[in-house]
Formats: C-alpha cells, structure tokens, sequence
C-alpha cells in the first residue's frame, strides 16, 4: 500500500470510526433498552442443564431439562433427569408435581421467599425490572452483544438465605443463571434456547 | 300553764334535737363505708349467670373465665393490603417488645427463633411419626433418598439448613399436624381476612382476663403502638384500628358505665328537681327533698359494701334510678301538708298506706336478691335498703326538720283538684278498663303471644354490635367453632391427655363413619408424658443407630460427617425430661393449645373440639352410649338454650312467689280480701298492658324484664293503696292524686332515662318498669273508687290515726290543744 493509499484508508476509516462512534455515544445501553429487548420476546423454550454444588454433598447433582415462558407471568422448570419433578409458577400460584408427592399448590403471597425466587426468573424474562427492584437491588454491566445482572436480595425476601443471582445473556436472550447461597451452595444453570 | 306548755315545746325540740343527731350518726358512719371500704368494681362476670357443676356448666365457665379470655383480636382495616400488612408487621414488633403481652401473632411466622431451636430439641418426642423400625437402615436409606431428591429442587434454598439436625423429617411432620388447624388466610406473609380488607393480629396480654385496670393499659398499649406505626409509615392511607376481646369488653363496659352512670345521674335529678319545683313551688321543700335521697343512697352503697366488700358499676347505674323510687315517700308527704294541720297528724295519717307501699316495694325487690345473678342480688339489696331508708327518714327525721304547722304555698293543689274532676271513675269507665286489660290478655295468649328471649349473649352487659365484631373477627382468624365439645376433667394434666389418647380411636372411628368432619384435640399438639416416654424408648442407641445409618447411606453422595448432629440429637432426647403443659407457658404452641387444655380451681380440663357434625342427633345417640370414662359429651348450644330455660322458669316462679308474699302482706295491712281485690286489680291490669307494649315493641322478653315485673307490682301497688283510700274529702283527695302524680313522674322519667341505656340488663329494667308505672298510673286512678260511693262504704279495716298509731308510740301524740280533729274550715281560723 503506497502512503497517500495508506492515509486515504486511515482517514477513511478514522471518519466511519467518528460517525459510528458519535451515534454509539448517543445511546449508552443500560437497563431500559435491555427491558425493552426482554419484553419483546413473549415467549420461549430453553433446554437446561443445572449442576448443584451442595455442601453436604461430596459430588455435585447435574440436572437436565426444559424452560418454558410465557408472557407476562407464566415461567414452568420441567426436570427431566435424575429426577422428574415440574415447577410451574403462574400468577399468585405455584403448582409442584412430582410421582412421590403428587400435585401441589401453594400460594407465592404466603410464602414470600419463594415469590422472591420465582420472580427472579419470571420479572427478568418479562423485562419488569420494576418488578424486580421490589425484590432485589439490580445491578447490570456489559452491553446487548454480553450483559451481566447481578441480584441482591433486599432484607425481608430470602437475604437470609441467598446471597447473589447473577444472570448472563445476549440480546434478549438468558444463557447462564448462577445462584450462591449463604451457606456456600451454588446452583449453575446453563440454558440454550430451543429454537422454533 | 305557760309553764307547762314551755316545757312541752322545750321537751319536742330536743326530741328534734335527738333525732336528727341519731340521724347524722348513722349517715356518718354509712359515709364512712362508702368512701373506705366500697370500691367501683366492673367484673362482667357479676351479671352473667352462674353456671352449676355439670360437664356443660364447667365448660361455659371455663370459655368466660380461662386463658381464651385473655386474648385480645386485633384488625387494621384499610382499601390497600400492603400498608395494612407492613402496618401489620410493625404494630407486631412493638407490641412484643411491650411487657404487657406475653405473645403476639400475625402470622408472620410460626415460631421466634428460640422457639425453633426449642422444638428441634423435644422434635422427637413431639414428632407424631411412630414406628418401632423406622430408624433401621432399609427405612434410613429410604428416607435419605427422597431428601436427596428434594436437594435438587429450588425450594430446598429454604429448609435444606434442617438435614443434618432431622434427616427423618420430625419437624416436617410436626408443621404439619399443626398447620392442619390453622385456618387463617395469609397474604404478604401476614394474617388477612379473605376479602382483604382486614389484617388480623391476636395478642394475649399478661394480665387475666377480668382484670380491668391492666387489661386497659394494654389496650391503651394497643392503641398507641398504632398511632405510631402509622405515623413511622408516613402513609395518609386511610387505616382504621378495630380491637375486640374479653379485655375490650371489660374496659369498654367500665368506661360506658361509667360514663352512663354520671349522665343518668345529672338527668335524674334535674328532672326530679324540675318535677319538684314546679309541684311545690318551695325552696325549702327542694332543699328538704336531697335529704332522704342522700341518705337512702349513701346507706344503700354502705349496705353494699358491707355485704359485698365493693360496688359494681352496674349497680351504680341502676342506682340512680332509685332517686326516683325514694323520692315518692317525702312527695307523699309534702302532697299532704296543709297548714291547719300539725305535720305529725299528717304523718299519720297516710304513714299507714306509705308503710305498707315501702313494704311491697321492697318485696318487689327482694325478687332481684334472691336471684342466680350475683350483679342482680347486689342490686336488690341497694334497693331495698335505700328505700327503706327513705322510708324511715320521711316517717322520723323529716317532721324533725319542719316546723310544727307548716305547708308549701300551693297547698291545696288546685290545678290537681281541678284533673280530679277530668278524671273518668264512672261504673263504664271501669268497666271498659278491664274488659280491655282481659282483652288484651287474650290475645297476648293465643294471637300475638309474647317472645322469649332464647340467646345467653342477649343477657351479657356487652352491646350486640360488640360481640357481632368479636364473632366475625374470631371467624377470620379461624378460630375453631365451639359448638360440639367433650369435656374430660382431672386433677392432672396427665390424666386429661391420656384420657383423650385412650378416646382419640372412637372419635376416629366417627370421622370413618361420616358422622364428623375431624376433630380438634390437645394431644395433637402435646402428647401424654406416658406416651413421649415411649416414644424415647423406640429412639435407637447411639451404636446402633450410627451402623444403621452407614449402611443406609452405602452407595449415596452423602458426606459421611454430615449427619453427626442426627446422631447427638437422637441420644439426647433419649434422655430429656418429657413436656408437659406448663413448659409450653409462653409460647406460640401454648398459645394455640391454652383453649383446649387449662386449669380451673385446681383441675385440669381438656376440650376435644368436633366440627362439621351433620347430624346432631345421630352423634348424640352414639355418645350416650359410649362408655367414656371421665369425659362427657356437651352440645354448647343445647347446653345454653337449657340454662336460658330454667332461668326463664326460676324468674316465672319467683313472680309468683313474689306476688304471694305481696297478696298476703297486702290482706295483713288491709284486713279486707274486697279491699285486697281492688288494689290488686288495677296493679295486674297493668302487667297485662306493660307485656303486651313489650311484645308489641317487638322486644323478647328476657328474664330481666321478667324480674322487672315484679317491681312494677312493687311500685304500682303503691299507687293502688293510695287512690283506695276511702277518703270522702275533696281536697284531700286532691292532694292524693297530686302527690302520686309527682311520684308517677319521678319515676316514669328515671327509669325511662334508663331505658335508653346500651346495657340490655339495664334496657330491660328502664322499659318494663317505665311503661309498667305509666300504666299502674292510669289503671289506678281509674279503678279508684267513685266518691259517691264512699258515703256508704264503712271505713272497716282502715285504722283510726289519731287512736291506734299513739299506742304504736309514733313521735308526738296528738296535744290537748288539738284533740278534735275538727272540719279543716275550722283549722283554718287558727292558720298562722
């Protein structure tokens, strides 16, 4: 490449780098635009695989199965592997169906913990982050092509027992849930969306 | 002859002198109890009726009386359920901070954290899990699979801490057996009333239950934790505090007694006063009228306190009314003073009549003394005595303070002269009366006959919008209907438990047939001590259990130290003291348990709650022929409706004992049965008008209108005597008709100010006795015999004043100077 060639390219290139950066910095991505992505995603299915370290356990516990989602309040774990069992939390309630202990409801208003846990979840995949502050304090990093938000569970809801979720995703989509317990147990669960 | 008359006149003063000295002590002497020995008391229990020894009598007292009477129900009523639940929360964390209650719950939680680690402890002597291998490694292992089962589910964040402490899942268990009896609904994590309006709380104060002063404090307590809660929220949300409980009622009564019993007192005697004033136009007479009603309810209140060692409010209340009953003897009285004659011979001449009114008036109200209500004998002793007091101070210390000849200005009433002659006592005017009266009778027995009243709670002293709040709130709260009970009773709280563990088999043996629903026992939350020793004996050695445990866990991800604290726990409780009652003092478990299982005057009593009985009478057969040992089976409400029933019944009898004893009074007084009929038939044409108002104002005749009636007779007779005399002289008749109207009004108006009270006992009191004096009024003065008539009439039976009363030594024989009871026209030569 000969010098002018080479200056040409450079100013050309410094001037797309100008017009690009200008609109970039126009825009600061943060928690609206990624609220807005989530919601428009009405619903989905994942596959997942969660590995369970439990300290009273000596080896971890790998669990397989679906994610299902459906706007604006209906999220559904399915097990499949070790163990089959069904959570489907839908509006105030939670419905547990497992072969030993048959089908279940209980209501998330009597236990609020639990509808600390469920929302988690369910406010996240709606892209409700005001529902989600009334939970947890939300903190967010990254950008749309890789973004991280990590939850603090506010006094009252299960402080006692959680001490962070962090949740990883691109785009409006959730790939990776990691849950640390007070008491050192960790739950990694790594979703990939099944596609239609 | 001066001489003589001087120390005549010298002689009457000092009698004066020494009456009213002798007076004064006594009244001193009565001040003296009433300020030091007599203290404002508002125990509810006084006018709630005492309930005899029967399984159902022990029952109805203990649910007065027991540890349930010391809860107090809270609600925060408000449109948003989110400041009523944050409210909820604070109001509950300062009122368990305060000393004043031993508990408070909102369904926050079910156990403070002391109390967890005191369960984890008793877990397996608590634990309704049995099973003589349950600890063997084949059910170990079992067990330990389905916790590693619950590990992968998310909840597990929230119980997985309890693992290595209860692989078995005893607390499990225990949440469960508990949880099935607690009814309340819960949103926000604390108690609400299903439509969501209400957030309830219940809090048991320290103090008992009747105590009132400190059932206030707590209240007061209550209230202000409240105020502050919802200031500290900063929410204008509109919240309002409803509380209710055997503390509210108690306080609330205190406090309504209270202020009922100055108002009725201001009323009553300003309207006595005015009655007074614009009948006599006399200061003197106005001044003169306090004394006796001072001293009747100063000697009253003494009376009180002397026989009962304090004075219920109630009493008070119903007190005032006395100021119009005691106020008829002075009227009757001043009605006859004419100034050409001496205030003794006056005295004399109607002390007869007014005697015998002050005794039946009193038999009246021995009624209310001989009754099964402690509040109400209280109340007929006050009654009695202050009469009779007045009764006395008219007929000793009142002449004492007139002057020999003295009259009002008005004396001759003639405004009351001129109603005598308004006044229909012709032959049809009376005949029509009781053809009415028997009419009237008539068809109170077949057409419109009157309604009893069947409900206990109408009795209470609380006001039915009270006790409607109290029974919805407990319904919210899921409090469990007491209708269905059997009762067992012993001196231990051993006996009563394994009395209901022998039971609990049948009575499951019920729930399999259908015929109940389920069934609400102590032992569900407390097992026998037999039984939890048991149960330590089926809990494995330490050895053993270690063995059982490794190979129940061969081949699982358990970490094998995991489980040591299963291992320490077990061969501790193999080793602990069993619980009985009274180790469950203070806490929420003793709180649910204190309803169905407490003492009372040193027994135990255990209650077995049944619900949804569907057929009454079929559970009832099948009980009476179970043996059941020491238990007996109590249907509440059939227990009450019989206690309602014979109270009915000893009221009936004691209206007619009492009128038997009134006939036969009446026939000692009078000596003629003609001159007995008619004075009683104007006082029982009355009582058939006073029942068939009552019914016809819709009211269900309770037995303190029942009792009531016997005070009507009391007073009406008293009327009945007075416009039976056969007097031929006008004005003398005049004053009769003047003084009974006065009496009429006196009381007619207290005791309808009465009437307008919130307490159905003093309700009751204030309409029958108002409208049953109104109608004594008018029957009386009807029936009184036509003057025409009297000419003819000898005055056989009536004692001669001047002659009889000296010898019975009445103060101040007739003088020489006015032997002849001349015409008045020739008294009124000598008038000053």
């Amino acid at each position: 490449m000969g010098f002018f060639e080479a200056l040409g390219l450079s100013a050309g290139l410094l001037s797309s780098w100008l017009v690009t950066g200008g609109s970039a910095s126009d825009t600061a991505w943060g928690l609206t635009d990624l609220g807005r992505a989530l919601a428009a995603v009405t619903a989905s299915r994942a596959e997942f695989t969660e590995t369970k370290y439990i300290h009273v356990l000596d080896e971890p516990l790998k669990l397989e199965g679906v994610l299902l989602y459906r706007a604006p309040d209906y999220v559904r774990k399915v097990v499949g592997s070790p163990y089959p069992e069904s959570y489907e939390a839908s509006g105030d309630k939670l419905t547990i169906e497992n072969p030993d202990a048959g089908r279940r409801t209980v209501s998330l208003d009597e236990h609020p913990g639990v509808r600390a846990f469920v929302e988690a979840f369910r406010a996240t995949l709606a892209g409700d982050f005001m529902r989600l502050q009334e939970y947890y304090a939300v903190k967010l990093e990254g950008e749309a092509s890789g973004w991280t938000l990590r939850l603090r569970p506010l006094p009252e809801q299960m402080s006692a027992y959680v001490s962070k979720i962090t949740i990883r995703g691109h785009g409006p989509v959730i790939t990776k849930v990691e849950t640390l317990e007070k008491n050192g147990d960790l739950a990694v669960m790594d979703i990939r969306p099944i596609s239609e | 002859m001066i001489s003589r008359s001087w120390t005549s006149v010298q002689s009457v003063n000092s009698r004066r002198l020494a009456i009213v000295l002798i007076w004064l002590v006594f009244l001193s002497a009565g001040l003296y109890v009433v300020v030091a020995r007599t203290p404002v008391e508002g125990d509810l229990t006084a006018f709630l009726p005492r309930f005899g020894t029967t399984g159902g009598g022990v029952l109805l007292e203990g649910l007065q009386t027991g540890p349930a009477s010391r809860l107090v129900l809270i609600a925060l009523q408000g449109e948003s359920e989110a400041v009523g639940a944050a409210l909820s929360k604070r109001l509950a964390d300062t009122l368990r901070a305060n000393q004043l209650f031993l508990y408070v719950a909102n369904g926050q939680s079910l156990l403070s954290d002391a109390e967890r680690l005191w369960l984890v402890k008793y877990r397996y002597l608590l634990s309704p899990k049995e099973g003589a291998d349950r600890f063997s490694a084949p059910a170990l292992r079992a067990v330990l699979k389905r916790r590693l089962r619950e590990l992968a589910s998310p909840v597990s964040v929230f119980g997985k801490q309890w693992l290595p402490l209860d692989p078995t899942g005893e607390m499990r268990a225990i949440a469960e057996a508990w949880q099935g009896t607690e009814k309340a609904e819960r949103r926000h994590g604390v108690w609400f009333s299903p439509d969501g309006k209400r957030a309830l709380l219940l809090a048991e104060t320290r103090a008992a239950g009747f105590d009132v002063d400190a059932q206030r404090e707590a209240v007061e307590a209550i209230r202000h934790a409240f105020v502050a809660g919802r200031e500290r929220l900063g929410t204008d949300a509109d919240v309002e505090l409803l509380i209710s409980g055997p503390a509210v009622f108690a306080t609330d009564a205190k406090e309504r007694m209270q202020a009922e019993t100055q108002l009725l007192a201001v009323i009553a005697c300003g309207v006595v006063m005015v009655l007074i004033s614009s009948a006599y136009r006399s200061a003197r007479i106005l001044l003169l009228s306090a004394l006796p009603l001072a001293s009747a309810v100063v000697m009253a209140v003494a009376s009180v306190g002397l026989t009962f060692s304090s004075i219920h409010g109630i009493t008070l209340a119903f007190g005032v009314t006395l100021v119009g009953v005691a106020i008829d003897y002075p009227i009757h009285l001043f009605s006859h003073l004419h100034r050409a004659e001496k205030v003794v011979h006056t005295l004399h001449r109607i002390w007869p009549t007014l005697g015998l009114g002050a005794v039946t008036s009193a038999i009246g109200y021995l009624g209310l003394a001989t009754s099964d209500f402690p509040g109400l004998i209280q109340l007929g002793v006050f009654a009695v005595v202050g009469l009779l007091t007045a009764a006395v101070f008219t007929g000793w210390v009142l002449p004492a303070l007139l002057p020999e000849y003295w009259a009002p200005g008005n004396e001759d009433h003639p405004s009351a002269v001129r109603l005598l002659s308004h006044i229909p006592t012709g032959r049809t005017m009376k005949g029509a009366t009781i053809v009415v009266g028997l009419g009237l009778l008539a068809a109170m027995l077949t057409v419109i006959p009157p309604k009893w009243e069947e409900d206990l709670a109408a009795l209470s002293p609380v006001p039915p919008a009270s006790l409607a709040l109290d029974r919805q709130l407990r319904s919210e709260l899921g409090a469990p209907e007491v209708t269905h009970v059997i009762v067992v009773q012993d001196r231990e709280a051993e006996g009563v438990l394994l009395a209901i563990e022998k039971l609990t088999p049948r009575l499951q043996s019920l729930v399999s047939a259908g015929l109940i629903d389920t069934f609400d026992a102590p032992t569900q939350y407390l097992p026998s001590m037999a039984r939890q020793r048991a149960r330590q004996k089926g809990l494995p050695q330490r050895g053993d259990l270690q063995e059982n445990l490794l190979q129940a866990l061969a081949g699982l991800p358990f970490k094998r130290t995991v489980f040591r604290p299963f291992l320490d726990g077990v061969e501790e409780s193999r080793g602990l003291s069993p619980l009985g009652p009274e180790d469950l003092a203070d806490t929420m478990l003793g709180l649910r348990m204190s309803s169905t299982l407490y003492r009372k005057d040193g027994a135990w009593i255990g209650l077995v709650l049944l619900s949804g009985v569907t057929n009454h009478k079929e559970v009832a057969r099948w009980f009476s022929v179970q043996d059941l040992g020491a238990a007996h089976y109590v249907n509440i409400k059939v227990e009450m409706d019989r206690l309602v029933a014979n109270y009915r019944n000893e009221a009936l009898k004691r209206l007619a004992w009492g009128a038997g004893v009134i006939l036969v009074v009446l026939w000692l007084g009078l000596r003629s049965p003609g001159r007995v009929f008619r004075v009683v038939l104007p006082v029982a044409l009355a009582i058939v008008v006073d029942v068939f108002v009552l019914t016809a104002l819709g009211k269900q005749l309770s037995l303190f209108h029942l009792v009531s009636l016997l005070l009507v007779v009391g007073i009406g007779l008293d009327y009945s005597l007075f416009f039976s005399r056969p007097d031929d002289e006008l004005l003398i008749r005049g004053r009769t008709l003047h003084a009974v109207l006065v009496c009429a009004g006196s009381t007619v108006a207290v005791f309808g100010i009465l009437a307008l009270s919130e307490i159905p006992v003093l309700d009751a009191i204030g309409t029958t006795v108002a409208i049953g004096v109104a109608a004594s009024l008018i029957t009386a003065s009807i029936l009184a015999p036509d003057p025409s008539a009297v000419d003819s009439r000898t005055r056989s039976g009536w004692p001669d004043p001047s002659g009889v009363r000296a010898q019975d030594g009445m103060p101040s024989a007739p003088s020489p100077a006015d032997d002849a009871h001349a015409t008045p026209a020739d008294h009124r030569l000598h008038s000053r």
